[in-house]
């Protein structure tokens, strides 16, 4: 007996059953462009202007569609899995629909807009699927076994006893100590998306180690601040992975319903020129 | 040992503390967080086992358990006493010695001085988390964009196709509103229209006419109503002619500044489909096939009539140039004689009067050398004749005297001069009818003209002129667009010609040096609508030599019935 996968992501959901799909449909449309020139001229025109502009269109609501349904977790056709996987692999497919319909040409019009916008919006989708492919296990294992509240924690009991412990300290490596626990930051917005800052309580415990005094107290400190800086370092990581995680959603809702109004508007201006003319 | 214990709970607003009191008794009592301790302190700081208390000489003695530390007024020892006014820190708790009270060894009050909420709380303040935050999402501010694009790129362009166009509009007079509303309408463009549109006043409904709908020709016709048709409507075509959209088959609009003139696409596909050399169009003629411009079938010029002249292109351009009538030599060149019209587009036959005069002047009489003969009619040279040697009989025109030569005598003989009688003057009708046969005017003739014997008064007369005015009918040539260095004798070889009869026209093989390939000629417009035009226009005959059908179906615009006539008709007609 083989054994069964006792969780399949949406990634491989139903042996791939939706990337299948999604290929099945570009290469097809691929083929019908690429030996375009077999067919009768207004026949293509027709087929790659509104044929397939209102199969992408429709792919695009099926894709917006997925954000009312993962709202009704229980209720609906389909497994939510199923929902997410079609998402991701027709979405992918708009990747090669969309430039088939415009014909690999972007101008700097409404048109190119909608053009652009539906693509910037699936490759967000993309940086969405990458995240949550890898992230989910890499915060478990950077926090080994801890919660983000415990973590705090910990750093708020070094700092008390790295105060506890300033007084008895040479002057230079107090102030060094004030300074690294009146300084520290934890977190950030967008920047911390992109960079993780210095890490101040390492560079703290190198400059009192730089210090070269050795007794007990100066030990203590420089060991504390070690273990300060490892879970600094592992609460940034830890907030950089998961505001990953939120941001390029922040940016996939509103960028995909700009891009289906857009391409709406660009629609209704070619159906209102007349069907056929363009 | 007896310990009573006060855990100092919190400070009340005097300088009191709520307490809790607890008695321990034990020889010596553990400290630590432990449930095992005697005094049980429970903040994470302290170890399980982090100090004992015990009584020495009725002393208190704190020592730490390693490798916790404790902390006697602020520096670590291993062991210290307990004394009034003195702290001991375990961790975050303060341990003081309280006054000794009845049944008691010793009072000691435990305070949790350093809490960790503070620290935690502190430092939580520093976590800035704004991405994760409240559950945020795009949906609000993703669906404001959504709306206000969509008022923007729906509801704006299309409140400008619904409202009928004001005459503001048409007329090119726009205020602000209108100029928005203009704008609004140039969303939807695809691509600019062509350069020839530019003009179109009325903004998209020029010939969007109606929403929804596509444009017609019959819009088109509206303004191009004195075209023709190419396309003979009853003939049946090959499978590659696609005239379904009408002018749109091959005019199409929105594809750049340009666009709107069929070039290269029309070239390859629209012309070359029909003149295959397979299609008969059903008028009799049958199309001449042109695989590509640089296969184009060669000239089929017209046969030359007897011209009725002499003339040698070779004897004119001599390198040393022609004697002129005051006797210096001058060097011909082409526009001498050839004069160009149309803007340049056109080259003259030259006319006797303004290229050959100059230097051919018919005068005819010494008796009047400024008198020419005229040209044209041989009457009016008769005329001209006998009228002039009749003046010349009446004395009107006297001959200009000239010097007589100095008068010889022999020796011995008078110089007087000697009588000699007048000659015997010679009627005038005999001195026309000499000189209208002699060289004076019949050979002046016949220095050009071909002469037929015999006929008129004089018994000559010119034989008629003819000549090819329009070499080329079926194409447009402009000298204009080629002139330049290599000079007209580049196409045009008349250096060695000797007689009227001599085509000059160059071969179709000139015209491909540089309009075959546009690999080496990029430059070059080469398409069958550069020298072929498609179109004819009413009243001035179609550009093509025109079959019957032309004429009926002449300004097919001006009247929507002929137009969809027309169109109508080649649709029906045509078998795709």
């Amino acid at each position: 007996m083989s054994a069964a996968p006792l969780h399949d992501g949406f990634m491989v959901h139903r042996r791939f059953r939706y990337v299948w799909l999604s290929l099945l449909l570009v290469a097809g449309i691929g083929a019908v462009f690429h030996y375009q020139d077999r067919l009768p001229t207004n026949v293509i025109d027709l087929a790659f202007g509104y044929g397939l502009g209102g199969l992408a269109l429709a792919v695009m609501l099926l894709l917006a569609w997925f954000g009312v349904r993962k709202r009704s977790y229980s209720k609906g056709a389909g497994r939510l899995k199923g929902w997410l996987s079609a998402h991701v692999y027709l979405g992918i497919a708009l990747l090669f629909l969309v430039p088939l319909h415009g014909g690999f040409e972007i101008t700097p019009d409404i048109h190119g807009l909608a053009y652009v916008l539906v693509l910037i919006t699936v490759l967000t989708g993309l940086f969405g699927v990458a995240f949550y492919s890898f992230y989910p296990r890499r915060v478990a294992s950077n926090r080994e076994g801890l919660t983000f509240d415990d973590m705090v924690k910990r750093v708020a009991e070094i700092d008390l006893e790295l105060r506890a412990l300033a007084p008895r300290l040479s002057e230079a490596a107090n102030d060094i100590v004030q300074a690294e626990a009146a300084g520290v930051r934890i977190g950030g917005g967008v920047g911390l998306l992109f960079l993780r800052p210095l890490n101040r309580s390492n560079r703290a415990r190198a400059k009192l180690l730089r210090l070269g005094v050795e007794d007990e107290s100066h030990t203590r400190a420089e060991g504390l601040l070690a273990r300060k800086a490892t879970l600094i370092a592992r609460l940034q990581r830890d907030i950089q992975m998961r505001s990953r995680m939120r941001a390029w959603l922040l940016l996939h809702v509103p960028l995909s319903l700009a891009a289906l109004a857009i391409v709406i508007a660009h629609g209704v201006g070619m159906l209102v020129f007349g069907f056929g003319s363009v | 040992m007896r310990l009573l214990v006060r855990h100092r709970l919190r400070r009340t607003r005097r300088e009191g503390y709520v307490e809790r009191s607890e008695i321990l008794e034990a020889d010596s009592i553990r400290i630590g967080r432990g449930s095992d301790s005697e005094l049980h302190l429970t903040d994470g700081r302290v170890l399980l086992h982090h100090a004992t208390i015990s009584l020495e000489n009725s002393a208190l003695v704190v020592t730490a358990d390693p490798p916790a530390e404790i902390e006697h007024d602020g520096i670590v020892v291993a062991q210290a006493e307990l004394t009034p006014g003195h702290i001991i820190a375990i961790g975050p708790y303060d341990i003081t010695c309280g006054e000794i009270e009845d049944g008691c060894d010793a009072v000691i009050g435990v305070e949790l001085a350093r809490p960790m909420g503070d620290a935690e709380s502190a430092l939580r303040e520093r976590v800035r988390t704004p991405l994760l935050g409240r559950r945020r999402s795009g949906w609000k501010i993703g669906g404001a964009i959504a709306l206000v694009l969509l008022l923007l790129g729906v509801g704006l362009p299309l409140s400008t196709f619904i409202q009928s166009p004001s005459p503001e509009v048409v007329s090119g007079n726009t205020d602000t509103d209108q100029d928005i509303l203009r704008m609004a309408e140039t969303l939807w463009v695809t691509e600019r229209l062509s350069r020839v549109h530019d003009n179109l006043e009325a903004g998209c409904q020029a010939c969007h006419v109606a929403p929804f709908a596509a444009v017609t020709e019959a819009t088109c016709l509206e303004c191009h109503n004195t075209l023709t048709a190419h396309i003979d409507p009853h003939a049946s075509f090959g499978a590659d002619v696609n005239m379904e959209d009408g002018c749109a088959s091959c005019h199409q609009e929105h594809i750049g500044p340009d666009g709107i003139l069929p070039g290269v696409a029309v070239t390859e596909t629209g012309c070359i489909a029909c003149h295959n050399g397979d299609i008969d169009p059903g008028d009799g003629r049958s199309l001449a096939k042109v695989a590509s411009i640089a296969e184009h079938p060669p000239f089929t010029l017209p046969t030359p009539p007897d011209s009725g002249l002499k003339f040698s292109h070779a004897s004119h351009l001599v390198p040393q140039g022609k004697r002129g009538p005051d006797g210096a030599r001058q060097k011909l060149g082409c526009v001498d004689c050839h004069q160009s019209v149309n803007a340049g587009a056109d080259m003259t036959l030259p006319s006797f009067e303004s290229g050959c005069r100059s230097c051919h002047t018919l005068a005819f009489a010494a008796e009047d050398p400024n008198r020419r003969l005229p040209h044209g009619s041989v009457w009016k040279v008769q005329g001209e004749v006998e009228d002039f040697y009749a003046a010349v009989e009446r004395g009107d025109i006297v001959a200009p005297k000239t010097e007589a030569p100095p008068r010889r005598r022999r020796p011995g003989q008078s110089a007087a001069p000697r009588s000699f009688a007048p000659p015997e003057p010679v009627p005038a009708a005999q001195r026309a009818a000499a000189a209208l046969s002699g060289p004076a005017v019949k050979g002046q003739c016949a220095t050009c003209h071909v002469l037929d014997e015999g006929t008129q008064v004089a018994d000559w007369d010119i034989a008629p002129v003819d000549a090819v005015h329009t070499w080329l009918s079926s194409a447009h040539f402009s000298h204009k667009d080629h002139e330049g260095e290599a000079g007209c004798a580049s196409c045009h070889a008349v250096g060695k010609s000797e007689k009227v009869s001599d085509v000059a026209m160059p071969s179709m093989g000139t015209c491909l040096d540089c309009h075959g390939s546009a690999a080496d000629f990029p430059e070059v417009d080469s398409t069958c609508v550069s020298c072929h035009a498609f179109h004819g226009t009413v009243g001035q005959g179609a550009s093509v030599d025109a079959p019957q059908w032309f004429t009926d179906t002449a300004g097919m615009g001006k009247t929507e019935n002929s137009a969809y006539q027309v169109l109508a008709n080649i649709l029906k007609n045509t078998r795709f």
